[in-house]
């Protein structure tokens, strides 16, 4: 696997996501093909549709593998998050006109989830879906849509009972021809990184075929689970966080840094490998279940938080270590854009469920705290 | 600890388990805690029989157990049954004396039952606080060392001494030799300990039991293995102030509701959660690695864990008492009792420390 990064990736771009420089979409989408042509593109899928059949641990490995080695992260919204779906819930026509197209990276898909008014409390959305004929019509707005603008399809959540008895109940998903379906007009969200990376959606009478439904009609929050719950094995992306630490060692090392301020970021360096190595520890132990059997459990949301926290000290630390140079912004060189490059991970305790409901699904489902009020007497164990 | 199928340390664990959770409650083990405090030293007639029973020291001292890796995973789990337990019986202290005997190579110099103690100097890798001079048909030792956990129930002190060429020497010296002062006393967690000193104790050649440069690695394996079964023995107390901190936001009642109701303190109860999952699972990875012997591997994988396990002990000991509030800081409830043991944990191990010992076994110039 590293031999095969080290052949077929392009050098220049390897470099850049060392050393935490920009990757255009149009460089990852060739690292996409560049995977599909070796049958790498999603090994995890069933070998039917392209995948290797592998087991989790290979698949895993695969995952922390490539990371560490510096090639760039695939779009994880068709190949991740909406194909194991739509293998499990979607009609063999859907699995046939779309999977093949999400393994060779032809098709850009887009997640529609959030809204406005939903962003944590996902349920609460509004946009609506109603059955004309044989057209579902759209109205409403989405939110926070990543690379909106430059895909071919989204998979979307849509409120098609607003009198279910809870919100969960009410809420279908929709595959949405993005490029080919009047009605749908996507806005960009400026962020402080500079770059259109975030969109805004809305819906004005856009018409989707009724066939463009998954499953069935008012189950789509069972599907987002699985959504939700796919990979997340490597949940807490241990080895970006590997390859994150050695650049920062050499960072460190040929640095002017002298004396104590070299002595405290050292200090820090060894702070974030150790607690790094506890991560590694759990993400390992979650496998190892997962091999006999069990599905990922509340390890999953340990990790995403911690995983994040870890990021987030990383990239800080890549700052620190790098000194004022790190402030400039869109000059060449490797110390330019390393602050931008922080901020940009400050969304990785924000997305997927931010860190906060991360501890709140653990409390109510691990702790079972929101639960009322217990009769169990005090003391009883020491 | 060990993720494993293993039926023997199955048994093991459900024995300590049952022995501690449901034949000897809180009250009975306070209560024995208490009367140490009096003064009449650790009533050995209750709990050890049973521990003894249960075969803690063929685990460690069996000839055939040092080469066994499962052996080292069925100390562990003892070692966090007694944690959790808050057990001040010192079956750690004793699986460690009959473990380095064994790994010395002279497993045969404990008589049966036998509770020898080792050093704290050889158990944490420092210089040792006793000298050696040969004199005609033994040696003269002198010297101190203080804090030897379970040394106030210690019958062999396992000492290591250089002579005056500096070689090392392990002896077994029974603590009732003339000239060996045992000055025993309580910790605040409630376990036994002593300082032990040495004044010119003229001894039996028999008490030397191994010499030489060859006993550097037997000294490096024990003390590897002592600090992850100490972090296990924490382990398992965090896993205990957890259960009890848990327990306490379901029953406990203010504002009309339990105090597991407001966000903020669950948020804070799952990274205590959280915390014990992480130095769980990386203890448990130590563990296994440690299994192979002291390599560089081991080494940096236990350097991981204690820090790990100091870090986390130190949270939840102080979140357990804050959590638990006036009660949390009383002597009939459990949860003063993690505090203190769990401080005594990362205390002994103090994570700074260790953090630094990593980075010297892991330089970072070495940019490739």
């Amino acid at each position: 696997m590293r031999d095969f990064v080290h052949s077929n990736l392009d050098q220049d771009v390897r470099r850049r996501v060392i050393c935490a420089q920009p990757v255009s979409l149009e460089e990852k989408r060739v690292w996409h093909a560049t995977l599909a042509r070796q049958g790498w593109a999603a090994p995890h899928w069933p070998v039917e549709w392209g995948g290797t059949g592998w087991s989790p641990a290979k698949n895993y490995l695969f995952v922390e593998t490539l990371a560490e080695e510096g090639a760039p992260e695939l779009s994880p919204f068709g190949l991740q998050l909406l194909a194991p779906v739509l293998i499990r819930y979607g009609t063999e026509q859907q699995k046939r006109s779309y999977l093949p197209k999400i393994l060779s990276g032809e098709h850009r898909w887009c997640q529609g989830f959030s809204e406005p008014g939903a962003g944590s409390d996902l349920a609460s959305l509004k946009t609506r879906a109603v059955l004309d004929g044989d057209q579902w019509v759209i109205n409403g707005q989405k939110m926070w849509t990543t690379v909106a603008h430059a895909a071919d399809m989204m998979f979307c959540l849509v409120r098609t009972d607003p009198d279910a008895p809870r919100p969960q109940m009410g809420i279908s998903m929709l595959l949405i021809d993005m490029k080919n379906t009047p009605g749908v007009d996507v806005r960009p969200i400026m962020l402080l990184n500079g770059e259109r990376t975030t969109n805004e959606v809305y819906f004005d009478n856009a018409r989707v075929p009724a066939a463009n439904l998954v499953g069935e009609v008012n189950e789509g929050w069972n599907y987002t689970r699985v959504v939700l719950g796919n990979e997340r094995l490597n949940i807490a992306r241990v080895g970006l966080c590997k390859r994150q630490l050695r650049h920062l060692e050499q960072v460190v090392g040929r640095s002017g840094l002298s004396g104590e301020g070299r002595k405290r970021i050292r200090r820090h360096i060894a702070g974030v490998a150790l607690d790094l190595m506890s991560v590694e520890a759990l993400s390992l132990r979650m496998l190892g279940r997962y091999q006999l059997g069990d599905a990922p459990g509340f390890e999953a949301n340990f990790l995403k938080l911690k995983g994040a926290e870890l990021q987030q000290r990383l990239t800080r630390l890549l700052v620190e270590a790098t000194g004022p140079s790190a402030l400039r912004l869109g000059a060449d060189g490797e110390d330019s854009n390393l602050l931008k490059n922080h901020f940009d991970t400050r969304v990785v305790s924000i997305y997927g469920g931010s860190s906060e409901v991360q501890r709140n699904i653990v409390a109510k489902g691990m702790l079972g705290l929101t639960k009322p009020a217990s009769t169990a007497v005090k003391g009883a164990r020491a | 600890m060990i993720d494993t199928q293993d039926d023997v340390r199955r048994m093991l664990a459900d024995g300590v388990d049952r022995l501690l959770e449901r034949e000897y409650g809180f009250e009975q083990r306070d209560a024995m805690r208490k009367a140490m405090a009096t003064g009449q030293g650790l009533d050995k007639s209750v709990l050890w029989p049973r521990l003894e029973e249960l075969g803690i020291f063929m685990l460690a001292a069996d000839k055939d157990a040092v080469q066994d890796p499962a052996s080292l995973g069925h100390m562990s789990v003892v070692a966090e049954a007694m944690g959790r337990g808050l057990a001040i019986e010192p079956a750690l202290p004793a699986m460690l004396g009959a473990r380095l005997a064994a790994l010395a190579g002279t497993a045969g110099v404990l008589a049966d039952g036998q509770l020898a103690v080792v050093a704290p100097s050889i158990l944490h890798g420092r210089e040792s606080g006793f000298g050696a001079e040969a004199m005609d048909g033994g040696w003269r030792l002198s010297g101190q060392e203080d804090v030897w956990l379970g040394g106030d129930a210690a019958q062999i002190l396992l000492l290591s001494a250089r002579d005056m060429q500096g070689v090392p020497h392990l002896f077994a010296m029974p603590a009732d030799q003339p000239g060996v002062t045992c000055t025993p006393y309580q910790l605040f967690d409630g376990r036994g300990a002593a300082n032990v000193a040495l004044n010119s104790v003229e001894t039996n050649p028999a008490y030397l039991v191994a010499q030489g440069e060859a006993l550097a690695d037997a000294f490096e394996r024990i003390e590897l293995e002592a600090s992850l079964l100490n972090a296990c023995d924490a382990v398992g107390a965090m896993r205990g102030a957890n259960a009890l901190t848990l327990e306490q936001l379901q029953t406990r009642h203010q504002f009309g509701r339990p105090i597991g109701a407001f966000q903020a303190l669950q948020h804070r109860m799952v990274d205590m959660s959280l915390v014990l999952e992480l130095a769980d699972a990386l203890v448990a990875q130590a563990m296994v690695a440690a299994c192979n012997g002291p390599d560089a591997g081991g080494w940096r994988l236990a350097c991981g864990a204690l820090v790990r396990t100091a870090l986390s002990s130190r949270q939840i000991a102080e979140e357990t008492v804050q959590m638990h509030g006036g009660m949390g800081l009383t002597e009939e409830y459990p949860a003063a009792h993690y505090f203190a043991r769990l401080t005594s944990f990362e205390l002994l191990y103090p994570a700074e420390e260790w953090t630094e010992r990593f980075a010297r076994l892991a330089p970072l110039d070495k940019a490739a």
